[in-house]
């Protein structure tokens, strides 16, 4: 199997950068070693749905605008009556979906290769999505484990608030728009500090 | 360097331990932190500024803030030049440079002052009336002189060096305006621990208590306030930062001037920074503004609201002149009376009212001003500054000389921020003021701005509504600051705007336009009544300050003229922005390479890596041709046509949108989206489809396959990708939600290769190990998943686009890469040729597919050639409206193919086709929708819709292109140019 090449590849410049040389306040970093399935139900079998996925994944599916996660595998309400299924890549677990999720009840979509993740972590995190992102993201507005679709850059993303203080959000951006985003992140957050750490595993992300 | 003569040795909140240098017109000045550009011109005695819009009249400094309609300068150079900035809001900071606007030679001498000699020739539209002859194209020709001779100042042609940025940014209470209102306000919610930001215009905050000394009570007040709100860490307080729009569901548009304060921004440090500002409720604590009075030459430097003097007076510790007349017709303008006669200056109050208030001019009397009783001035003496004034009292005329002339025609509170939302404002006749009206719940109004203009009423205003705004409730408001500013709305009764007709001098209502009275009045003669056409008519109120001196005393100016009362008249609309706002500001960092968001395939790299030449096709940045094949787009593109059309080519075809659409219902629903049908499309075989709107025109087309018994993958154009998406997922949810089918997006989740040419097969066969491609497995419109002999998965479709031998190839986004690095290698035995867009729009207009040139929204399935698609048999979304009378016309443009005669004449996309010979007038018969040269033919070929279609097969028409003067024949034929039959798919 050749390796999966991401699209940042050329265009992930390491290291400390912005703020006229002072700390930085906000880390970057890919995360890889990832797959996402997509569940999603037909209207009145949203618990059958549930049922599989906290049957087969061991997590209960979350609230809208949420996700849930455990050591290795997350469950994001992504819209309505669907949900992305996160596990390291080649997780048994999902292949296991497939059985678990019947024409009867809904159907799966392979997402793994749709977006790119990245992760942000600091204190300036926050006021850096503020730039593009216009959803509240003040820690008590958009708490951990809170999850949204949102736009960034007039790009569907994904965002996910991991940890409060300092924040963590992990944003996971379309594969075909990520390297110009990724460039648009790092040109928005050069007033804040920033730098760009080494890719990320899934399961070393915790 | 000249000396701050007019600098008072103390008070003030000016920084004079930090003197600052600056430049106006080429001379050298200094001032001290906290000046403003004005308040330091002042302090320097310069009160010339500037030449006047249209007849180059000498201005000066009018105001202390934003309402400020003749100080408009030029600020920094080259490529930071900056024009039309108030010298009233521009702060100083060492080395500043600034320039006058709209003369010539210099300030103190402008050539074209002689438009002032002939003002009565210039009159309100004089250029609409004056320069339309002699004949009807003659206005092109005086409008860049018009344009030179009158105006404010000019940009720079160069890029902006400087760094902006966009913010968003939430809060429980916004509270705008940080005066004793607004300061109330923030916090009453700031105490009940909601999260509040406070917007205030000025780098100081306090409003109109600047305006008071610095040692005094109210000064301890503002400091105290602002000390317990910057202390908590639930406020945001943001200085120079101007709300410029209101707008729905709690939304505020702000500029904060983050660096302008400086000589040039630090690094990584934007100029300036766009607040996008969601707000649970808001606080508008706008303030009010003064405004001026009428009389003759009213617009000489020298001429200043009184409460702009007192500002530079307090604030700025500059007295503005020595021999000073205070022109009123209300209370307010004691308070600057009072000050500027204890500061030294000689005095004289001309008060328009018979009656005074003794407590009210007591102060003023004591401090040794002279005050005149019904007395007002009729006009003022003096060019480049005023030098005097004629007094006309209960006396007589008589003149009297002066260095300073401050006005004080009552105030106007600032409603813009507030009417923006769509209310009209409510004159209230007891404040002879407009005040907001018609606000919706989570916006209240304090303050000034809401007709409360006394100190302590504003102060438990705020505090009132700001406790309101927090969701408690406040108890006893904090106590008020003592300050000598009286109450300054004028009576019910007193329309007095000054004296509109004096013995000498014109009388400015709009200084920044210079619309004068006359220009009123003649608007209304010809007919301009409504306050609206008054404002196009005569520009009075537009421009940087949009008539916040000139509204009010114009519309009391045209009620009278109408013989109506002021709210009979009405205002005109109120619209954002309430100040200028720098484009850069609005794009925030979204410039350059970053304007908009970028689409790359995942082998974008890759196509750099080799050479490739991109162009934007939407988001996408897409290999047009390669810098390899030859040395500009045509060239390359031929040698790579002909190389699909003989051997193999290799395509990026990434950028096609991609659906998955799954479900027990999804044939039925593919049924009712497509013309065609779905239900008998075996598993493992993909069909062509079109799909209309439900108007009947053509939506789009593309391919479907059946990858299961309830699954399917739908590939759309690139253009329209995400309309198809959004049109599937509307249906879904609104016209059959009764249907058990998902669709999802997974453009994003595959890499797409096309292989095309005789010889496609035989290097798929080499690069795909383990992959069987026989005709059995694989047959013309057949689709598969596999998977490769080293684990990587594809998807192959055996379509083609070109007319060739071809299949789509299909992996997941991260293995895209690899997938054309395997596919190259193996084809490298081939002579495989990547080609790019040209080469694949050539080959298809060969083939006459059609694609969003000739599916451009307004052609239906017969204009295209596809009408034979819909047998009939089943109802799908467009098939009522297709068919209504005028879409089946006989006349109607429908696709044919156009050659030249001269096969080496090339023909022009958007070129129009005329019967041959016929006069080139109107819009032709047709129109040409693609061109090519056909590397098959060896001639130019183009697709096109003309009426009568293929009916026309053989005639001879002309293609013409009026831009390029250029008219030659041609012959229409079929839209496939090559290979009718379509053998060379299974070639």
């Amino acid at each position: 199997m050749p390796d999966i090449r991401s699209p940042l590849a050329q265009h992930y410049p390491l290291g400390r950068h912005g703020a006229a040389g002072g700390e930085p306040t906000v880390q970057l970093r890919e995360v890889v070693g990832w797959d996402i399935v997509q569940a999603a139900c037909w209207r009145g079998q949203e618990e059958a749905l549930e049922a599989a996925l906290s049957d087969t994944l061991g997590l209960p599916p979350p609230a809208p605008g949420y996700f849930t996660a455990n050591d290795a595998t997350e469950i994001i309400a992504a819209a309505p009556q669907r949900y992305w299924c996160i596990a390291p890549a080649g997780d048994a677990r999902l292949a296991q979906l497939d059985g678990a999720i019947t024409d009867a009840t809904g159907c799966l979509t392979q997402l793994g290769h749709s977006h790119i993740r990245i992760r942000l972590q600091g204190p300036g995190v926050r006021r850096l999505l503020a730039r593009e992102i216009a959803a509240d993201l003040a820690a008590d507005a958009f708490p951990v484990n809170r999850a949204a679709r949102t736009m960034f850059h007039q790009v569907p993303v994904m965002l996910q608030c991991r940890t409060a203080d300092p924040g963590t959000f992990d944003l996971y951006l379309p594969h075909t728009y990520a390297a110009g985003t990724w460039r648009y992140l790092l040109d928005l957050a050069a007033p804040f500090g920033y730098e760009v750490l080494e890719g990320l595993g899934y399961t070393e992300a915790g | 360097m000249a000396e701050q003569f007019m600098r008072l040795p103390h008070g003030g909140r000016v920084d004079r331990d930090n003197p600052r240098r600056f430049r106006f017109d080429g001379d050298e000045f200094q001032g001290l932190a906290g000046d403003t550009l004005a308040s330091a011109l002042l302090a320097n005695g310069v009160h010339l500024t500037g030449r006047s819009f249209k007849l180059h009249r000498p201005r000066g400094i009018v105001s202390a803030g934003v309402e400020e309609p003749n100080a408009l300068l030029t600020l920094r150079s080259h490529s930071r030049t900056e024009p039309n900035i108030p010298a009233t809001m521009a702060e100083l900071c060492d080395g500043l440079q600034a320039k006058s606007q709209n003369r010539w030679p210099r300030l103190a001498f402008d050539a074209l002052a002689i438009n002032d000699l002939a003002s009565r020739f210039l009159p309100a539209g004089f250029y609409y009336k004056t320069f339309m002859g002699p004949t009807r194209g003659a206005w092109m020709y005086y409008e860049p002189w018009i344009r030179r001779a009158a105006g404010l100042g000019k940009p720079t042609h160069t890029a902006d060096p400087d760094r902006y940025e966009r913010e968003h940014a939430f809060c429980d209470v916004l509270v705008v305006g940080c005066g004793a209102a607004g300061l109330a306000a923030a916090l009453a919610a700031a105490r009940a621990g909601r999260r509040v930001f406070v917007l205030e215009q000025h780098a100081v905050a306090g409003g109109q208590l600047l305006s008071e000394p610095a040692d005094s009570n109210a000064e301890q007040w503002r400091r105290a306030c602002l000390d317990e709100l910057t202390a908590q860490p639930n406020v945001t307080l943001l200085l120079r930062t101007t709300a410029f729009g209101l707008y729905d569901g709690g939304v505020v548009g702000a500029v904060e001037r983050v660096s302008d304060h400086l000589p040039v921004p630090p690094a990584d440090t934007p100029r300036q920074r766009t607040w996008n500002l969601h707000a649970e409720r808001i606080v508008l604590a706008t303030g009010a503004t003064e405004r001026p009075l009428l009389f003759g030459n009213n617009d000489r430097p020298g001429i200043m609201l009184a409460e702009a003097a007192r500002r530079y007076l307090n604030h700025f510790a500059v007295l503005p002149g020595r021999r000073i007349v205070v022109q009123t017709n209300n209370d307010s303008a004691y308070a600057a009376a009072a000050e500027l006669a204890a500061a030294g200056a000689n005095v004289h109050v001309a008060d328009t009212r018979a009656n005074l208030d003794d407590t009210v001019i007591q102060p003023a009397a004591a401090a040794g001003a002279t005050i005149a009783p019904a007395s007002r001035i009729d006009s003022a003496q003096g060019y480049l500054r005023v030098e005097g004034v004629t007094l006309h009292g209960p006396d007589g005329r008589h003149k009297r000389r002066c260095d300073l002339v401050c006005v004080a025609g009552g105030w106007s509170p600032n409603v813009h921020l507030a009417a923006q939302r769509g209310e009209r404002p409510t004159y209230r006749c007891d404040l002879g003021a407009f005040v907001p009206a018609g606000l919706p719940d989570d916006i209240a109004t304090a303050g000034a701005v809401a007709g409360t203009l006394a100190t302590a009423d504003a102060v438990a205003e705020g505090w009132r509504v700001g406790g309101e705004a927090a969701g408690t409730d406040a108890g006893e408001a904090i106590a008020a600051p003592t300050t000598a500013a009286a109450p300054g709305y004028l009576a019910a009764n007193n329309t007095d705007v000054g004296e509109p007709r004096p013995q000498q001098g014109k009388v400015f209502v709009d200084w920044q336009n210079d619309v004068s009275v006359k220009d009123v009045e003649l608007a209304w003669r010809e007919g301009y009544r409504s306050v609206e056409h008054l404002k196009r008519y005569t520009t009075l109120g537009m421009g940087t300050d949009q008539g916040r001196t000139s509204n009010i005393n114009a519309l009391k100016l045209m009620a009278s003229l109408r013989g109506q009362d002021i709210p009979t008249t009405g205002t005109t609309t109120f619209r954002p922005p309430f100040t200028p706002v720098a484009l850069g500001a609005l794009a925030g960092r979204r410039a350059g390479p970053h304007f908009r968001a970028q689409r790359c395939t995942p082998m974008y790299d890759l196509h750099c890596e080799r050479d490739a030449a991109f162009v934007t096709a939407g988001a996408w940045l897409r290999p047009w041709y390669y810098r390899t094949h030859g040395h500009d787009v045509d060239t390359a593109s031929i040698h790579e046509m002909r190389a699909v059309r003989e051997n193999v080519g290799m395509v990026d075809a990434s950028t096609l949108g991609k659906i998955d659409v799954q479900g027990p219902d999804a044939a039925a629903f593919l049924d009712r989206v497509y013309v065609n049908g779905w239900r008998k499309l075996p598993v493992g075989r993909c069909r062509y489809g079109a799909m209309l709107r439900d108007d009947g025109f053509v939506l789009d087309d593309g391919t479907t396959s059946r990858l299961g018994e309830n699954h399917y993958f739908m590939t759309t154009t690139t253009g329209e990708a995400a309309v198809v998406m959004s049109w599937l997922e509307y249906l879904l949810e609104t016209a059959w939600p009764e249907l058990r089918v998902h669709v999802t997006s997974v453009t994003d989740q595959w890499a797409a290769i096309a292989v095309a040419g005789p010889n496609s097969k035989r290097v798929l066969e080499a690069a795909l190990s383990g992959v069987d491609l026989d005709d059995g497995e694989l047959p013309p419109m057949g689709v598969r998943d596999d998977v490769c002999g080293d684990g990587l998965p594809v998807r192959l479709l055996r379509v083609s686009f070109s007319g060739e031998r071809a299949y789509e190839v299909y992996t997941p986004a991260g293995y895209g890469d690899a997938l054309w690095r395997r596919i190259e290698a193996a084809g490298a035995d081939f002579g495989i040729t990547a080609y790019g867009l040209e080469a694949l729009g050539g080959l298809r207009i060969e083939k006459g597919h059609p694609i969003a040139s000739e599916i451009d929204g307004r052609t239906t399935l017969e204009d295209i050639g596809l009408g034979a698609m819909d047998r009939g048999h089943k109802r799908f979304v467009g098939d009522v409206l297709r068919h209504r009378p005028a879409l089946a016309a006989a006349d109607r443009r429908r696709l044919v193919g156009l050659k030249p005669i001269d096969p080496r004449q090339p023909l022009r996309a958007g070129g129009l086709v005329f019967p041959n010979s016929a006069r080139v007038e109107g819009h032709g018969i047709g129109h040409i929708t693609s061109v090519t040269w056909s590397v098959e033919l060896q001639t130019h070929v183009a697709l096109a819709l003309v009426e009568g279609g293929r009916e026309r097969e053989g005639d001879i028409v002309d293609a013409v292109s009026p831009v390029h003067d250029e008219r030659l024949q041609v012959e229409i034929v079929s839209p496939v140019f090559i290979d009718p039959e379509g053998s060379r798919l299974h070639a």
